[in-house]
């Protein structure tokens, strides 16, 4: 079938299950808006459900439960034990079980989002859980954020600078901090939103059927 | 572990630090170190913090302790995993070995050890008054079994899905009835799976505590390891009666194996413990 998934060879099979789309990055830099956002965009053109690995709390599903952007039963949160990065990357099992449970609800043909705990810009997804990957950073963490590095950002799938419209305010340069995300990702995708406002969110909706259809086929 | 409850004679069943294999394999020990080097591997392999079980959510009650303010430091962190080894966790290590012993016992006939494990699952229950407790071993039972499936996909398929009509054997089971299960198919006697159950039921709260309390790693490997080598000798003792009671009960046909002397020390801190973990809004782990 060339259900490959989306990640290196050897990764999960696609075959009769969702496709996934992990999202990660720092705290506040807006993961769960953009979950909420991606499913007001998605939910009337694919089956969606959503994985939280909130750190401390169920905040997360909970916001998203009253934001109605979803059914409560296509939430699942998973506990992490103060590891949220070992929960995405190595010991994944809870949220293999949180997925798998979605796939029934969802259905083969649907996308679950998986998104992590905040963490620091090392933490990345194993792909035994998702097939592609969104990492999120804010102009408010400091535009020199995407130079550094790490990970979540030179190696995810496509990244995301949010909050883009807050630059005059913290003293960012947006230009700088995209070009910079440009060069160390060699080729990978890089988007700037305002998740807030909706700015961009639809380039990020597009970006993440255009994955699904491609590993589909 | 303490050698108390309904096993008497544990005492003088061996002497300290002798298990099971080493008693039972004297005439086949010069020709089979090949399988002993390989259990040895497995037993790393279970018990590394970084075998992908999901042992790393749970923190076995420690962190309502440290709410509670029970545990404030690694003093009384180590009382609190010495409470858990002499009570709850005596059972847990036993019936990790007599599963063991099932398995390795009554794999030709595996009806007759579905049935058993079954039975095994039943014992845990009526030793577990918190509902979310039992839930919780049921949750770490699945995670194990997706991790040794996963890792070892042929030995474990013998008791995959080949039950009477196509049962999975193990699926849905306890956590130490699945630890026991499937250390057997990987050629671990019963007496170094109650040792993995036992480093298992000990490191869980400690390695929670470190992150809960920022205690020194060093120093609390330092007490997880006066826990285990002090409980290792007993939980070896409790592993051999196990297995022997376990095989006593299997050779008597259609007579349904007795579990009554599986221990039913309990801690009801830890089951209260368990269900107002289980109710509150902010917690970090799964238990």
């Amino acid at each position: 079938m060339g259900l490959t998934g989306g990640g290196p060879s050897g990764s999960p099979s696609l075959e009769g299950r969702a496709f996934r789309v992990g999202i990660g990055g720092p705290v506040g830099s807006g993961k769960t808006a953009l979950v909420a956002a991606l499913c007001a965009e998605l939910k009337d053109v694919v089956s969606l459900g959503v994985v939280t690995n909130d750190i401390y709390t169920t905040e997360d599903a909970d916001t998203l439960r009253r934001l109605g952007v979803l059914d409560a039963e296509r939430i699942k949160a998973v506990r992490t034990g103060c590891c949220p990065h070992t929960a995405i990357r190595d010991d994944i099992g809870a949220n293999l079980e949180a997925v798998e449970e979605l796939d029934e609800l969802v259905g083969e043909d649907g996308l679950v989002l998986v998104e992590s705990g905040g963490d620091n810009l090392t933490a990345t997804f194993s792909y035994g859980l998702i097939d592609k990957q969104i990492f999120v950073l804010d102009v408010a963490g400091g535009d020199k954020v995407a130079r550094k590095g790490g990970p979540g950002v030179t190696r995810s799938d496509l990244l995301v600078v949010n909050k883009v419209d807050l630059a005059p305010m913290v003293g960012a340069d947006v230009e700088r901090m995209l070009s910079d995300a440009v060069d160390v990702r060699e080729g990978r995708p890089v988007l700037a939103t305002t998740v807030r406002s909706g700015d961009g969110v639809e380039a990020v909706a597009g970006w993440v059927m255009a994955v699904r259809q491609a590993a589909r086929c | 572990m303490i050698d108390a409850g309904p096993v008497g004679d544990v005492g003088d069943a061996t002497s300290a630090g002798v298990g099971l294999d080493d008693t039972a394999s004297d005439d086949t020990a010069s020709d089979d170190t090949a399988s002993d080097d390989t259990a040895s591997a497995v037993l790393i392999m279970l018990t590394d913090g970084r075998f992908p079980s999901g042992g790393h959510a749970y923190s076995a009650g420690m962190e309502q302790a440290v709410t509670w303010g029970d545990v404030v430091d690694l003093a009384t962190a180590e009382a609190f995993a010495i409470g858990r080894a002499t009570t709850s966790s005596v059972a847990a290590a036993q019936v990790t070995a007599a599963a063991a012993t099932v398995v390795a016992t009554a794999s030709s006939d595996l009806a007759k050890a579905g049935d058993l494990l079954d039975s095994l699952d039943a014992e845990m229950d009526a030793r577990m008054a918190s509902s979310p407790a039992r839930q919780v071993s049921r949750q770490q039972g699945r995670r194990w079994l997706r991790a040794v499936r996963g890792v070892w996909p042929e030995p474990l398929a013998r008791l995959s899905r080949t039950g009477p009509a196509g049962r999975d054997m193990m699926g849905g089971r306890h956590g130490w009835v699945v630890v026991g299960a499937a250390t057997a198919l990987l050629g671990v006697g019963p007496a170094d799976a109650a040792t993995v159950a036992l480093y298992e039921l000990v490191g869980t709260p400690m390695w929670a505590a470190v992150r809960l309390l920022g205690l020194d790693p060093v120093a609390t490997a330092g007490a997880v390891a006066r826990l285990v080598t002090g409980h290792e000798p007993s939980a070896r003792r409790l592993a051999v009666t196990a297995a022997r009671e376990t095989a006593l009960g299997l050779s008597v046909p259609g007579r349904p194996v007795d579990w009554s002397w599986i221990s039913w020390s309990t801690a009801p801190m830890s089951d209260l413990a368990a269900e107002a973990h289980q109710r509150r809004e902010e917690r970090l782990f799964a238990s």
